[in-house]
């Protein structure tokens, strides 16, 4: 190897220094490449095929193209001169391997390459032989390129059908033949992922095919839709294997990408083996124009859909509001809102009995405006964001990232680590020292703002989930809040009686206090759970230095607190700072595999595709879809308890029923679509199809193995025996 | 205190700038802008050129694809065209110190004026930093940028990947037709092709 390098590098400086370049890179006389002629057979026998093999034996280092070179290059060109009535066929292309140049992949061979043509011989021949001709044109190249050119011949004579014998060359021609790639044995589809600009091969087919697969790589037959050098990460579960691709140059998706998967086995450089794949683009690729559009109407706007928590579903908004509100009541027990409220509650008694019901509800409504406020201003500021191209939603790990980092934050501060808003205070005293009612009403816009020291980390948590709903959920939430955090001063105005069930003010608050900054740190620990689904280790180490970046800076506030303006900007200006690299480094991270857990369920899972399930439906088959993302708790449960559970995949699998599930984990337009036509803006949602063509059944959000069970029994198919071959 | 700020400053603004130079360039997105030094050893800015197009052409002299294109003229004459037409035309060698295609300053000017090339500047790149923020990959490998900076086009220079100069002749050229589509302000009909050629020597990483 070592002087090739060295004969190369001088041939470099030749080059630099001019007068030799036209020697370096000319073909000269000295060809890099052997290039031989061989037949399968000692002679060609009129109206048989004979394979013949352009061979090429390249000098160490040195490789040429397979049909799609790569990044560069350019494949080997036979050109063929044949006597009268022969004709050749294309090149039966063997199984390339992937050459790294720098930043580039090419698709090529090296040490040897045997290049295998079938001719086809007419039934009558003039002549007792035939010379085949072959102008084999190549580009080589090693760290320079060189196009070379030879002309090649070889003579064989005519003998009659069944005469020839096989050439000396025949075993090494059997052998190449063996190893070319064959048709993949079962069916291939892929999608697009246009916002990660990411594709993803799914190969169906015999599970004995995938066993010991340690590496799969997708050679696509033309330039332009893969990206060349990005690495592939491979997920193999029983009879499947899929692939995750970066998108090409052009970002094309042809209705069907085409290439060769080559699977290595065994311990070495491997046994490879390839398989020609004509992969089907899944209806949920870059644009959906599916039948599920029927229940949409107008498309996706940027807040039409918001997949966020499980809680958006139709019974969930209820669930949210009541805690919020129940939140907001908590709020109460902060101390920098429960000293506040002892004292209207005082006032309340020692005053006369009557008037202060209206005073109540002044303050409900200055605290109601306050929270109106804040929803608008979120509100504003996400519709005003999304028209920036800010994606608000949990497919994005950069938004997954930010949440964990807010989570974290506020954790902190109810820790104590952190303050904020410590002067905000002062702000609306004067105004609530107004008598009668204006002042109530001024007094609950304090009594919210004077709040936000302790308040701030809850509002942070319910603005970091409200985001993701659409915006009269999130509107409904901040009220809900609201109506919370007044209620027992709207009680206690009705009743002055109820203030001696109030505890007393005391140490206990601050305790409180720190113990509500655990579930915020539970709630960072799980975003970054979510965060690795999506990413990866890419991504949990961006969380991992966010959080250090984070803690650092919290440190450095507390401890330049004291200091003079511009230093005690370092710290917030660092947490910006860690936030401003971790955030694009999560987003940037490679996608590692999908939610779907390979390891444990025991049921035979397909990944839920529309073009699938049609093709269940169209057989009669029953189906059942669950459609579910990393981020969604109630999915993981359901998952646990119930379809995972050994008797729902029995009745499963005696029910014939195919098990389709689909990861909204990320984007996928054809799973909006279906829970569209639903009525959900989220997952979970499970759907059961009884086949036949019947309806499709909707089950519950919560699950039971009992429930899934008595579910698929509930309406036995109308014509029994049931005509599923495979039940 | 505030030149501690000042530097943290620019660490960040450094790791962002990193950041950004592996978002691949597309089409219809600003062309990422850069500042490198040219054969002459000026300053050559993207972003100066506002107001005209930039052709971006990554050359290596010892490619027999580069030398398929000077040696029929056919380079040539189309930065000639460029030129008159007021847009400027920006040869770019990111081929590492050893590597093929490597020129000081002095042999990229001589090389200019023994093939007779015409471009605005020849922009010497041996670190590759240019040739990465591009993800340059062939020689040649062609850019195309608009006036308002915008990348209009990137690919091949033409559809024909051999190193055959007699191809040219029946070869659709990519660069000529994208620029005319410029010209007339109708749409690039071919706003992506295959580069093709030989790699782009970069300096390896060790």
């Amino acid at each position: 190897m070592g002087h090739w390098q060295l004969a190369s590098v001088l041939a470099f400086f030749l080059a630099a220094t001019g007068w030799g370049s036209a020697m370096a890179a000319e073909a000269g006389p000295h060809h890099h490449v052997e290039v031989v002629l061989l037949a399968e057979k000692s002679a060609v026998e009129p109206g048989k095929m004979i394979t013949v093999a352009v061979q090429e034996r390249m000098e160490p280092g040195w490789h040429t193209y397979w049909i799609n070179p790569g990044d560069s290059g350019e494949p080997t060109s036979i050109e063929w001169s044949l006597p009268q009535g022969l004709s050749a066929g294309p090149i039966l292309w063997p199984i390339p391997h992937v050459i790294s140049v720098g930043p580039l992949a090419e698709y090529g061979y090296d040490d040897e390459v045997v290049l295998l043509t079938e001719i086809q011989v007419p039934e009558k021949i003039e002549g007792n032989s035939v010379t085949l001709g072959a102008k084999v044109s190549y580009l080589v190249c090693r760290e320079i390129c060189i196009p070379e050119e030879k002309h090649v011949e070889l003579t064989l004579p005519v003998q009659s059908a069944g005469a020839a014998s096989p050439s000396a060359f025949a075993a090494q021609i059997e052998k190449a033949r063996s190893a070319l790639p064959v048709p993949l044995p079962g069916t291939a589809s892929y999608s697009a992922n246009p916002a990660k600009e990411s594709l993803r091969l799914t190969v169906s087919t015999d599970e004995k095919l995938l066993q010991g697969v340690k590496d799969a790589r997708f050679f696509p037959l033309t330039w332009g839709s893969v990206a060349n050098p990005a690495p592939q990460p491979m997920k193999i579960s029983g009879g499947r294997l899929t692939l995750d691709m970066k998108q090409g140059d052009t970002k094309e998706t042809p209705e069907r990408l085409e290439g060769l998967l080559v699977l290595t086995k065994g311990s070495g450089e491997g046994e490879r083996s390839g398989y020609t794949v004509s992969a089907l683009r899944g209806p949920d690729s870059a644009t959906s124009g599916s039948l599920f559009d029927a229940a949409g109407g107008s498309g996706m706007g940027s807040g039409a859909v918001r997949p966020g928590a499980e809680a958006a579903g139709i019974s969930g908004v209820g669930i949210a509001v009541l805690f919020a509100f129940l939140g907001g009541a908590m709020l109460n027990l902060m101390p920098c809102v429960f000293p506040v409220l002892a004292l209207k509650a005082l006032a309340f008694a020692k005053k006369a009995e009557h008037g202060h019901r209206q005073q109540g509800i002044a303050y409900l409504g200055g605290v109601l405006v306050s929270f109106g406020a804040i929803a608008a201003f979120i509100v504003a500021f996400r519709e005003g964001t999304a028209a920036l191209g800010w994606g608000f939603q949990f497919q994005s790990p950069a938004f997954v990232l930010a949440l964990a980092s807010l989570f974290f934050v506020m954790g902190l501060s109810l820790s104590g680590v952190v303050s904020f808003g410590a002067g905000m205070m002062s702000i609306g005293d004067s105004l609530s020292r107004r008598p009668g009612n204006a002042g109530y009403f001024f007094t609950g816009v304090l009594a919210a703002i004077a709040a936000t020291p302790c308040t701030a980390p809850f509002m942070g948590a319910a603005i970091g989930y409200a985001m993701t709903q659409p915006s009269y959920i999130l509107a409904a939430i901040m009220l809900g809040l609201g109506l919370g955090f007044a209620a027992p001063v709207v009680i206690l105005s009705i009743s002055p009686a109820l203030q001696h069930i109030l505890p007393k003010p005391g140490v206990w608050m601050v305790t409180l206090k720190q113990v509500l900054a655990f579930p915020l740190y539970a709630t960072a620990a799980w975003l970054v759970w979510v965060l690795s689904i999506q990413t990866g280790s890419d991504g949990v180490m961006a969380a991992a230095l966010a959080v250090v970046g984070i803690g650092f800076a919290a440190w450095l506030a507390h401890k330049t607190a004291f200091s003079s303006l511009p230093v005690k900007l370092i710290a917030p200006a660092l947490a910006v700072a860690t936030l401003a690299v971790t955030l694009p480094m999560a987003e940037t991270a490679e996608t590692v595999s999908a939610a779907t857990g390979a390891n444990s369920s025991v049921l035979a899972e397909e990944p839920f595709t529309k073009a699938r399930l049609d093709e269940l439906r169209a057989d009669g088959r029953p189906v059942f879809i669950n459609l579910t993302a990393a981020w969604c708790i109630t999915c993981k449960v359901n998952e646990r308890v119930a379809l995972k559970t050994s008797s729902v995949t029995q009745a499963f699998q005696a029910a014939g029923i195919t098990y389709l599930k689909g990861d909204w984990t990320r984007a996928n337009p054809e799973i909006s679509d279906l829970l569209r036509r639903f009525g959900r803006a989220g997952v979970p949602l499970y759907l059961f199809y009884p086949g036949r063509g019947e309806e499709p059944r909707v089950l519950p959000q919560i699950l039971t193995a009992g429930l899934v069970i008595d579910e698929i029994k509930a309406k036995p198919l109308i014509a029994s025996p049931s005509p599923s071959k495979g039940a | 205190m505030v030149s501690f700020l000042k530097s943290a400053a620019i660490a960040v603004a450094g790791l962002l700038m990193t950041a950004a130079a592996y978002a691949d360039p597309e089409v219809g997105k600003p062309a990422p802008d850069f500042s490198a030094v040219d054969s002459n050893g000026k300053s050559v800015k993207l972003s100066d050129y506002r107001g005209k197009t930039v052709v971006l052409e990554w050359t290596n002299d010892g490619c027999p694809y580069v030398k398929k294109h000077y040696s029929s003229n056919n380079m040539q004459t189309l930065q000639k065209e460029v030129a008159a037409k007021g847009a400027v035309w920006l040869t770019i060698i990111s081929s590492a110190l050893g590597a093929q295609g490597y020129l000081t300053g002095d042999e990229a000017n001589k090389l200019t004026e023994t093939r007779g090339a015409a471009p605005a500047a020849v922009v010497l790149d041996p670190e590759g930093v240019l040739g990465h923020l591009y993800d340059a990959r062939t020689t040649p490998h062609m850019f195309i940028v608009n006036g308002e900076g915008t990348l209009v086009y990137m690919g091949g220079i033409d559809d024909a990947a051999t190193t055959d100069p007699a191809d040219i002749k029946t070869a659709k050229n990519y660069v000529r037709a994208a620029l005319d589509n410029l010209a007339a302000g109708s749409p690039i009909e071919t706003a992506v092709t295959r580069p093709y050629g030989c790699s782009v020597k970069y300096k390896t990483a060790s």
